[in-house]
């Protein structure tokens, strides 16, 4: 028998191994996929302060704790039967927008760069964050100066980018001052004009070559002009924007009413996205 | 510098508090050769256990030591490596994932009841999931550290701090790089009342914007944690949670935390009359290991889990 072990999985958040083991003729015999991990949040969780979730739930992952803070944020308003008030609300989209703009350049760069934009010649050993950097560096220095801003702009709102501690039962901690006011209209042109590099960039040297045939499903909002994603569910979108709805198969693992949050028109029953 | 970077039962977040260098991390990235990082780099266990002794100039582990995997893992990089740092307040202090201790039940809880791993192949007795221990430990239960970069994550200027200090040579065995002195001293909010008149949690009220937390009746732990976040939740209108981990002079921090409670709580004029009312007040200290060991359980806890067990064997 023969034991080939990835050990451990690489480039990604989470602890993972893949045991794959092979019979004598090379034939697949059994395939393993091992997460040698556990913090255990269930039990831990348990006897802790509820206002203390948000703060909690988001060491689950130090990469998105933005979502986890505020999935337990809103699992308390719901527990305090707490309506949040619109400034609370705001100050909690505007935060994690900046966190949804900081995510896709870690991402786009530092995490799936290494595959999406280094050739394919390249060995594991340059095959990272840091090939990225070195190949590109003045892409690097404006999407880490770039991330440095969104982040900012995360921390100012969340009191921490990693791991923050803003959000409580019923709304926020506090009011968002006149001087993180100023230093967000200040940091939004720059953003603004660093996303439509990065978008370039992705449909010029990331995105393969249009294909003939109907547009590809991909994963958008409802209604799709709201960025409002903490509130809103993901749904197929077409290449115009318009909102869809999942093909059969795929919605029995979506909860959302689709038809309400698209205006009440979506084509129920359709395999792709109108 | 050859440097590695592992995480044993981790978030991740500590991975990521790198790259919160932003720009910073340029004029730092020529001088470093990265021989292991499994969050951001492709090397394997393998390549790890090729390496020579000392073959790595400084390995950072961040997590809790939850599996024996885990401590497989400090081992072989504490052997390669010539310095070894504890990153994070899990690696440091056990952090929020030891709240679970003593966790004997762990994956009980978490999977239902007679909840077995699946066994591994028979030819491949070796490829066994790894066990859980009986209880989460910081770094240094099992090997020695020689410092500790504190922090749930690490602040990005405690991180440029250690990079200064590993690539000039000049880490101190020891050595924590955050304050020797409380966070309150960085804490631009006033303390004026040095009484405390009643507890409450944080979503119970408006904090004023500009006076101390503790003053108001939230328990902040910034008198008995370490400075160096430039007291980044109290100024976002939260507590300090101690995630630096304690000053050197307060030790265990929930100890010296209650006794800061103890001194600090008056109902009315001082003295035995007050005593009752007194009680009461700390009474709405909810919580108590979850809040004032909330990064520490592991390290200090251990006494206090002691004592529990010790009661109820009494008890029975």
């Amino acid at each position: 028998m023969r034991r080939i072990a990835i050990d451990p999985i690489t480039r990604l958040e989470g602890h993972g191994k893949v045991l794959i083991y092979l019979d004598e003729e090379g034939k697949l015999r059994d395939a393993v996929l091992q997460v040698p991990e556990l913090r255990g949040f269930e039990a831990f969780c348990r006897g802790r302060r509820a206002e203390e979730m948000p703060q909690i739930t988001a060491r689950i992952c130090g990469v998105c704790p933005e979502a986890h803070h505020l999935a337990s944020a809103k699992a308390l308003d719901a527990a305090f039967g707490a309506e949040v008030p619109k400034p609370a609300r705001l100050q909690r989209e505007l935060f994690y927008n900046a966190y949804i703009f900081s995510d896709h350049l870690l991402h786009l760069v530092f995490l799936g760069g290494p595959d999406l934009l280094l050739p394919e010649d390249v060995g594991k050993a340059e095959r990272n964050v840091f090939g990225v950097l070195r190949r590109f560096p003045d892409l690097g220095r404006r999407v880490l100066e770039g991330r440095a801003q969104a982040q900012k702009i995360v921390e100012l709102i969340g009191g921490k980018a990693i791991h923050p501690v803003f959000a409580l039962p019923g709304g926020v901690a506090q009011p968002l001052g006149k001087e993180a006011q100023a230093a967000l209209a200040a940091a939004a042109p720059r953003l603004m004009e660093l996303a439509r590099t990065m978008i370039a960039l992705f449909h010029e040297e990331i995105l393969p070559p249009p294909v003939p045939g109907p547009p590809p499903l991909r994963g958008g909002l409802a209604p799709p002009t709201t960025w409002a994603w903490w509130t809103k569910t993901l749904l197929p979108t077409s290449t115009t924007g318009r909102c869809g709805s999942f093909p059969p198969r795929a919605r029995k693992f979506s909860a959302s009413p689709a038809r309400k949050l698209c205006g009440g028109s979506p084509s129920t029953g359709s395999p792709g996205p109108t | 510098m050859k440097l590695a970077v592992y995480w044993t039962g981790s978030c991740g977040g500590c991975d990521v508090a790198f790259l919160e260098l932003g720009p910073a991390l340029l004029d730092v990235l020529p001088k470093l050769e990265i021989v292991f990082w499994p969050a951001l780099v492709d090397a394997k266990r393998a390549d790890l256990e090729k390496l020579p002794k000392h073959g790595i100039d400084v390995a950072l582990v961040n997590g809790v030591l939850r599996t024996a995997e885990n401590v497989e893992m400090a081992e072989l990089l504490r052997e390669k490596s010539r310095w070894l740092g504890a990153f994070g307040a899990c690696a440091h202090l056990g952090g929020v994932p030891a709240l679970a201790n003593p966790g004997e039940e762990l994956a009980e809880v978490v999977f239902g009841p007679g909840f077995r791993p699946a066994p591994p192949l028979e030819e491949a007795p070796e490829d066994a999931p790894p066990e859980l221990l009986p209880e989460a430990l910081p770094l240094e239960e099992v090997v020695p550290v020689d410092f500790v970069v504190p922090g749930c994550p690490p602040p990005a200027d405690l991180i440029a701090r250690f990079f200064a200090a590993a690539l000039a040579e000049e880490i101190q065995p020891g050595q924590v790089f955050a304050e020797e002195k409380a966070l309150c001293e960085e804490c631009p909010r006033t303390r004026e009342e040095r009484r405390l008149a009643r507890l409450v949690r944080p979503h119970e009220a408006l904090a004023d914007p500009t006076k101390c937390l503790l003053d108001q009746g939230m328990v902040c732990l910034g008198p008995v944690t370490r400075g160096g976040c430039a007291a980044a939740c109290p100024k976002a209108g939260m507590p300090c949670t101690g995630c630096l981990g304690p000053t050197p002079k307060a030790g265990d921090p929930a100890l010296a935390m209650l006794s800061a409670l103890a001194s600090l709580v008056r109902a009315g004029e001082e003295g035995e009359p007050a005593f009752p009312e007194e009680d009461r007040i700390l009474e709405g200290l909810v919580d108590p290991i979850g809040t004032l060991y909330k990064y520490a359980f592991a390290k200090y806890g251990r006494p206090l889990r002691r004592l529990a067990r010790r009661r109820e064997e009494v008890r029975a």
